[in-house]
């Protein structure tokens, strides 16, 4: 059976109308119903104060405020329903320094532009099937920037794990989503 | 003195795994989406004249700039993302809606502006050259990829950049 995104909550935000009603007709296509839009950051920020988001689709260069800070504040605002949301960001550029730097704020995927169909769908897909641990520090807080372990690794290390603290999402927001699945479960 | 950092890890529910199930998506929604994409139709000129007015606008400033000052400016100036940002744009948003070769062109532009150090006499020049090209692109309402012209135009852009480049490194 294919997936059922008609649940899945997503919000697009561009602040260029034409792209932002592309973006939508191809989440259509995939299936998804619930899709919210916005033009810029502060609504996409508004939006997020008062719902709950599963992923989030970002356009990169927005007026005034741009898909990273949009990102850094999704990550760290309190008032942010769901800070572990995955955020997809769309963006033209593709030199490495300026992939790394949208990790650094947060990013969960990078997807450039011109794209097709196949290459949003990996991202969503890479999303859904590859979730990534989030990792919080006294200077980050985002999904681990880490792709790769490397067993044989012996370099120094620069992360000290603390286990005593390792835990998972607030207990009321796992609740939620376990009485959802059950309630979902109890209807098939 | 220990460089490592304090990290606490968390596991997130994945509720989007919950949500959407398991089998991916078929083949047939996929180009189905593709083909969303290629009826997209929406008149991106006079989008892409304002980016290339910005474009425009940031080379005269930064000329003006090199002569008041006496040197040039340079890439970690902030007038370097006046430039790049809509470069960027016209490369990312033409290659959506169907203007291939702006979007060639303003790639190639994106990959030369994001490798200079400084912006000289030689950068502006090849930088109004991209710009007189995206502006002949309009005005002939090339849409696609503009062919085999198309394509010529692209590499003698991109041989430019390459002399440049040789000249000064």
């Amino acid at each position: 059976m294919p997936y059922k995104l008609d649940d899945i909550n997503v919000l697009i935000v561009d602040d260029m109308k034409p792209m932002l009603d592309l973006t939508k007709a191809i989440l259509v296509a995939f299936g998804f119903k619930k899709i919210h839009l916005a033009e810029n950051g502060d609504d996409a920020l508004r939006f997020a104060y008062r719902e709950s988001l599963d992923l989030i689709i970002t356009d990169h260069i927005m007026n005034p405020m741009d898909g990273l800070e949009l990102t850094e504040k999704i990550r760290n605002d309190p008032k942010v329903q769901n800070p572990y949301v995955p955020i997809i960001m769309m963006t033209g550029f593709s030199a490495k320094y300026r992939v790394e730097k949208a990790r650094d704020m947060g990013i969960t995927e990078f997807l450039v532009k011109p794209f097709t169909a196949k290459d949003l769908y990996a991202r969503i897909q890479h999303t859904i099937e590859k979730p990534r641990q989030f990792v919080k520090t006294k200077h980050f807080f985002g999904p681990d920037r880490r792709r790769k372990i490397k067993e044989d690794y012996e370099g120094p290390r620069r992360r000290e794990v603390d286990t005593d603290e390792t835990d998972n999402a607030p207990s009321t927001y796992a609740k939620d989503i376990l009485k959802k699945l059950q309630d979902e479960a109890k209807r098939i | 003195m220990s460089t490592k950092q304090k990290v606490r890890y968390i596991n997130p529910p994945n509720i989007l795994k919950g949500k959407a199930g398991n089998g991916g998506l078929p083949e047939t929604t996929l180009i189905a989406a593709q083909r969303v994409i290629a009826r997209f139709r929406v008149n991106f000129e006079p989008e892409a004249k304002g980016f290339l007015q910005q474009i425009k606008d940031a080379r005269q400033e930064i000329h003006k700039k090199n002569k008041n000052k006496g040197s040039n400016v340079k890439a970690s100036d902030v007038e370097h993302f006046k430039i790049l940002s809509p470069v960027m744009q016209l490369k990312a948003n033409g290659g959506m809606f169907h203007y291939q070769l702006i979007s060639d062109v303003a790639d190639i532009c994106l990959q030369f502006v994001e490798s200079i150090k400084e912006y000289d006499a030689e950068v502006l020049e090849i930088i109004e050259a991209y710009e007189n090209t995206i502006d002949v692109i309009l005005e002939n309402k090339l849409r696609g990829d503009g062919g085999p012209e198309g394509y010529e135009l692209v590499m003698e852009l991109h041989k430019a950049c390459k002399r440049y480049f040789k000249k000064h490194t």
